[in-house]
């Protein structure tokens, strides 16, 4: 691997903890001094001021906030990611949500997979047949299918695949040990469905930007065949901007997850979060915003790695 | 029979639905065996769309009309496109105005050149990297041997030029067109590097069309010389001859815009 590659990696992953640490912070303060209070869920409608100021003071709420936030950041640095209040009194936030992303990572990362190949399949086809049947064909078909929304494509699966062709289950059925099974089928479809448009359409940009370049010209002068032309010259060079759109979808895509999961019953993360939201399950929403924050950081490092060492033009010692 | 013989060339560029426009106006030259042709013309005069034409390489919504380009006899605007692969490169071969934009940057210099010989087998004995690196040395590039695995960013637009001149002579093609080769270079460089360019197609046996706007390389390297203004031959004929009595105003122009030596 290159040098200035290592030192560029070196330096972006030791400002991480210095990234982290605010971000907590912030989620911490906003979580403590924002509207609502899990207390009041936890004790009910008809708890006495009592019985809510004795919950307060054993869940250790009562003690200054910069206290909670140093206890919580000990605990962090340990593994340990807190308790939850409310969905589960007393379960640790680990155990809750270890298979929660048994279950939504598979349904996220597939789904990219399909609609990464598909859409850049599709897109590569629309530039090298623009302006014709195949170009707005193929481009049409799946923007009509991006545009509909995720709530009602999943219904629209489950009454074609489920209720009418009887090939899957109508809703999820067991824990993280049944992902990998029928029950796969509808969510991701849904999500990658919804996606090939515009994987497809950033494809066919980027291609017909490359087409137009001399260098292309001149692979064409050296009398190479046409498909020699557009894999080692024309593709190559429109997929590298791919690398870091792959990063961005993930995290959209793990988040546009929502209503697939609401609908279809998985008990994935997207779902987990809202309802952590609303019982203002702070361990939880803290601890999983750290998580989502350092994967996020993490893997722009790795697009950004895997760009430059594609494309020999950029030197990173020079940039930083 | 001339090896080149262009006839009444028409190129026509489609604005939108119903409108065109002509972009060559009916274009005659020829080009014979191991002669140095130069065409000159002012910026917009047509002087790369005629060499496109001949590569077949035309823009898009740029079509040839009508006319004829033939080569040996075989004409090249009927002729499919895998035939025109067959000619591109081996048989006629060009290289371009700027040379950093002319090379792909993800692919060192080195595979580009190898990619010249089109093939699937592999370089045995490393045979066609060493003649690569002949090649380059032959262009003046010092260090071949480690400029062979440099990628087109990290050499000088004059080593990239002198890297596009050696890559398309590898089959040494029967023509080379060299469109304002060194316009993007500075003149010592622009100087050396048509020197060299002139010696290696002397060399070969190539017949050279040199395309410039500066009829100071015209004077030094042509043969013939063909002057182009708005998409038209204005006056063809012997360098010498046009640069004594230029019968054209327009030629008068072209020659009164040359700095006296
Ligand atoms: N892709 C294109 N589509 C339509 N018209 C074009 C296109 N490219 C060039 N033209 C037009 O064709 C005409 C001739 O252009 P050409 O590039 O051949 O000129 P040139 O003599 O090579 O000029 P220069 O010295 O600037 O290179 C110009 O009027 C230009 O506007
Ligand atoms: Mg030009």
């Amino acid at each position: 691997m290159r040098d200035d590659l290592i030192r560029y990696a070196i330096g972006r992953l030791l400002f991480l903890p210095v990234f982290l640490l605010i971000v907590s912070f912030m989620v911490f303060y906003i979580g403590r001094y924002g509207p609502g209070d899990p207390v009041l869920i936890r004790a009910g409608p008809k708890a006495t001021e009592e019985t809510v100021e004795q919950i307060r003071e054993e869940l250790g709420f009562d003690r200054p906030v910069y206290v909670q936030y140093a206890d919580y950041m000990i605990g962090l640095v340990q593994g340990d990611l807190g308790e939850s209040i409310n969905v589960q009194p007393g379960k640790s936030v680990k155990d809750l949500v270890i298979p929660r992303i048994k279950i939504s990572a598979p349904i996220t990362l597939s789904a990219l997979a399909i609609s990464f190949s598909i859409g850049t399949v599709v897109g590569l086809i629309a530039s090298f047949r623009r302006n014709t049947w195949m170009d707005s064909g193929f481009i049409g078909t799946f923007l009509f299918f991006s545009s509909i929304p995720s709530l009602i494509m999943v219904q629209f699966m489950i009454m074609l695949l489920a209720l009418k062709m009887n090939l899957v289950p109508a809703g999820w059925s067991g824990d993280w040990h049944s992902v990998y099974t029928t029950n796969m089928i509808i969510p991701v479809l849904t999500i990658s469905l919804i996606s090939v448009a515009g994987v497809a359409r950033f494809v066919r940009a980027t291609t017909l930007a490359v087409i137009g370049e001399n260098y292309v010209r001149t692979a064409k002068a050296k009398g190479l065949p046409s498909w020699v032309v557009a894999t080692r010259h024309v593709l190559r060079n429109a997929l590298l901007p791919l690398v870091t759109v792959v990063v961005t979808a993930v995290f959209t895509a793990f988040e546009g997850s929502l209503f697939v999961e609401r609908i279809y019953g998985i008990p994935g993360m997207g779902v987990f979060m809202v309802d952590a939201v609303f019982a203002r399950e702070y361990d939880i929403i803290t601890s999983m915003t750290v998580i989502i924050a350092m994967l996020s950081v993490v893997s722009y490092i790795v697009a950004d790695i895997l760009y430059k060492s594609i494309d020999p033009r950029v030197d990173l010692t020079k940039k930083m | 029979m001339s090896l080149l013989e262009i006839k009444d060339l028409v190129v026509s560029a489609i604005k939108n639905k119903e409108e065109k426009v002509d972009i060559l106006k009916g274009v005659t030259f020829s080009l014979e065996k191991r002669e140095v042709l130069g065409i000159v013309g002012e910026s917009g005069s047509g002087k790369t769309m005629t060499a496109l034409s001949i590569m077949g390489l035309l823009p898009e919504r740029v079509y040839v009309t009508s006319g004829n380009i033939l080569f040996s006899g075989q004409d090249l605007i009927t002729a499919k496109e895998s035939d025109m692969q067959k000619i591109r490169g081996k048989k006629i071969s060009m290289i371009f105005q700027d040379p950093q934009s002319s090379l792909n940057p993800v692919m060192s210099v080195g595979n580009q050149m190898l990619e010249m010989f089109n093939t699937l087998l592999p370089d045995f004995g490393g045979k066609r990297k060493k003649q690569i690196i002949e090649i380059l040395r032959k262009m003046g590039i010092p260090d071949p041997e480690r400029r062979y695995n440099s990628f087109p960013h990290e050499l000088s637009g004059g080593m990239n030029q002198r890297v596009m001149i050696g890559m398309m002579l590898i089959k040494k093609p029967k023509i080379l067109i060299a469109d304002e080769p060194t316009t993007a270079l500075d003149v010592t460089i622009e100087k050396r590097i048509l020197t060299r360019l002139k010696e290696l197609v002397g060399e070969l046996g190539i017949s050279l069309v040199l395309i410039t706007h500066n009829l100071g390389l015209v004077a030094e390297h042509c043969d013939r010389v063909v002057v182009m203004n708005e998409g038209q031959i204005v006056e063809a004929g012997d360098v010498f001859q046009i640069f004594e009595a230029p019968s054209h105003p327009y030629t008068r122009k072209l020659l009164d815009e040359v700095p006296k030596i």
